[in-house]
């Protein structure tokens, strides 16, 4: 059914703009990475992402092998560290909270989800600072280290797991494993045969989620941070504070590309679930 | 104890209070081996939860419970010999067809190429010879079904649970697979309880049939006595729709109806004591006839066709009366006046 004239123009009127207004931002986070000085000189370089992801070859003396000569490469690789890291344990956290939810009863249980689902509310910077307090002193003498940031992730991230979780747990009717134990099958033996291959959805959307959120977070982690353990985000706020635009906006082009990925990871992976019947008929039969 | 199923005294509460209500009310019953036993009743009457029970799912708040001969009350449900066909199936939609039914085996470890036989021997005895490699998702319900029932039987069970497994099929495939089952039982000798609501079904492919109402055994017996001789208004009513009339009973063995009296002989009912009683009247059981032909004076509300058979409603001395009768050939329209009389069948006398 078409939509009526008025109201179709309507959302076209409200659309069309916040598009425009949406592409003209990335062009420009991509089109200020290649010039000198947005606002003042325009000459297109390359400069600003040659300080920051520079390349070099070694000599054979030293060697040899690639150097890693940008300022950038480093936080980069520290975020992908601790969110490669935090992502697979965020999930498998997640999940496990799902499958208590949905499928035990216990006294609490409402608390408990409440409380799962708190970390969404809670402000970055209060649980980056709180997290200070905590493992400031003996015997969890955390601050400063990695481990405090992937913690940071795992909790702040948790939700999405859960919630991912609960709605695919939902889906798989109960009587699966019912079935899968009426056949003899131990608890383990269902959840590995039965349960486990089903949640594969979830179980991806959950860590790609986890991964590139922990890869974007700011608010949280910003108090965490140190000079060993810098990250893309407060790489970029740095370099802003110092005025330099350039390498900040090139910085972003790259984690652009890099979620773009991330994002059709999800899609990829998660649609392929969403052939039906039609689609899975066509294959051979033997 | 008998080698089927035997159910002693069992009471099934929800959650741990004690306060919270009996789902499940101190029922006893056999499933004598060998034999088809239909659980039937309205929803919320605790079938599916005595099933349940039986498969082990379910954990019974007091009583015993005894399968073939052993206690099995508080094992769980992979120490009990027991299968089940789940109202949805529960096919695994991610293997294929072969290796649903192969998935009790290929647990229990059963070497691969015996699964594989004794999987596809299951099937062939369900009528999926060649369905090997097909998904759930590519079967019609009946073949899932067939799956389903292929996949619980292939452990060789000595009692096989049915869960409702005909109410997602239509009217047509919900009769075959209702006689496929009952020719598979009494031809591999299975022990098996059913759970059902529909009562024609029941009666269709039972040896025995317990009615439950609010976790209570409302009547047990064989499919001829609860339609004949119901031994309450609610198995009368359940059973065929039969409506209730007050009637009574007078000395000489006759029970009045209104108009009506019904001698002695007609009655499956014996020696009842004089006084008020309960007709159980089915809608096939009245005849009708031109007004003033029957004791009856009846006048036509609704007339509804059927194909096979027409329904009326009728309005009488004794109240609103729902008729079916298989006579097309007069057609009583809205309004007019007629004449109702018993024919004798459907007719059973309960205690007031």
């Amino acid at each position: 059914m078409p939509l009526p004239d008025g109201l179709r123009r309507v959302i076209l009127g409200v659309a069309l703009p916040w598009l425009g207004f949406t592409l003209v931002v990335y062009l420009f986070a991509f089109v200020g990475g290649f010039v000198q000085t947005w606002g003042r000189d325009y000459t297109p370089t390359f400069k600003h992402f040659t300080t920051a992801f520079d390349v070099q070859w070694s000599d054979a003396q030293v060697g040899g092998g690639i150097v890693w000569a940008g300022t950038a490469w480093n936080s980069l690789f520290t975020t992908l560290k601790l969110s490669a890291i935090a992502a697979p344990l965020c999930a498998g956290l997640g999940l496990l909270m799902a499958w208590l939810l949905a499928r035990t009863q216990f006294k609490g249980q409402g608390a408990f989800e409440f409380g799962a689902l708190l970390a969404f509310a809670i402000p970055g910077t209060v649980l980056g600072v709180s997290y200070i307090l905590a493992f400031n002193v003996p015997p969890f003498e955390l601050t400063g280290t990695g481990i405090i940031i992937v913690l940071c992730f795992i909790f702040r991230n948790l939700p999405v797991g859960v919630r991912a979780g609960t709605a695919a747990f939902k889906q798989i009717d109960k009587s699966l494993d019912e079935a899968s134990s009426m056949l003899r099958a131990s608890t383990a033996t269902t959840l590995r045969r039965v349960v486990l291959p089903l949640l594969k959805p979830a179980l991806v959307a959950a860590l790609v989620y986890s991964f590139v959120r922990s890869m974007t977070t700011v608010s949280a982690v910003v108090f965490l941070v140190t000079a060993e353990n810098e990250l893309a985000t407060t790489y970029i706020i740095g370099r802003v504070g110092n005025g330099d635009y350039g390498v900040a906006l090139a910085y972003c082009t790259v984690l652009i590309m890099l979620m773009s990925a991330g994002v059709a990871l999800i899609q990829w992976t998660v649609g392929e679930r969403k052939l039906g019947r039609r689609a899975a008929v066509e294959r051979p039969l033997t | 104890m008998n080698d089927g199923i035997a159910f002693c005294n069992i009471t099934k509460r929800y959650g741990d209070d004690t306060r919270a209500p009996l789902v499940v009310k101190g029922i006893s019953f056999t499933v004598p081996k060998g034999t088809l036993t239909t659980i039937l009743g309205p929803s919320g009457c605790g079938k599916t939860t005595t099933l349940r029970m039986i498969a082990g799912l379910e954990a019974p708040s007091s009583g015993q419970i005894f399968i073939a001969g052993r206690e099995v009350t508080t094992l769980g449900p992979a120490e009990r010999n027991v299968s089940m066909v789940f109202q949805s199936y529960a096919l695994f939609p991610h293997m294929n067809v072969l290796a649903n039914v192969a998935y009790g085996l290929n647990v229990s470890g059963t070497a691969k190429a015996e699964a594989k036989r004794r999987a596809q021997a299951a099937m062939a005895s369900v009528g999926l010879t060649g369905f090997d490699a097909r998904l759930p998702s590519e079967l019609s319900g009946g073949q899932q079904q067939r799956v389903a029932v292929a996949r619980a039987l292939v452990l060789e069970p000595a009692v096989l649970l049915f869960d409702e497994p005909l109410s997602n099929l239509d009217a047509r495939l919900r009769r075959s697979m209702r006689e496929e089952i009952r020719t598979l039982q009494q031809r591999l000798g299975l022990t098996v309880a059913y759970v059902t609501h529909d009562q024609s079904e029941a009666l269709a492919v039972s040896d025995q049939i317990i009615v439950m109402d609010q976790g209570t055994i409302a009547q047990a017996g064989t499919p001829q006595t609860l339609y004949e001789r119901p031994g309450s208004a609610f198995v009368a009513g359940f059973m065929g729709e039969a409506m209730l009339f007050d009637g009574e009973a007078l000395a000489d063995g006759t029970v009045r109806l209104g108009p009506i009296v019904l001698p002695a002989m007609r009655l499956q009912a014996q020696a009842l004591a004089p006084g008020r009683v309960k007709v159980a009247v089915r809608p096939e059981a009245w005849a009708v006839h031109p007004a003033g032909a029957a004791a009856l004076a009846a006048t036509v509300l609704k007339s509804v066709y059927l194909g096979s058979l027409r329904e009326y409603t009728f309005s009488t001395a004794l109240g609103e009366i729902f008729v079916t009768t298989a006579d097309l050939l007069r057609v009583w329209q809205p309004g007019e006046a007629v004449s109702l009389a018993l024919t004798g069948n459907g007719l059973s006398v309960l205690a007031a």
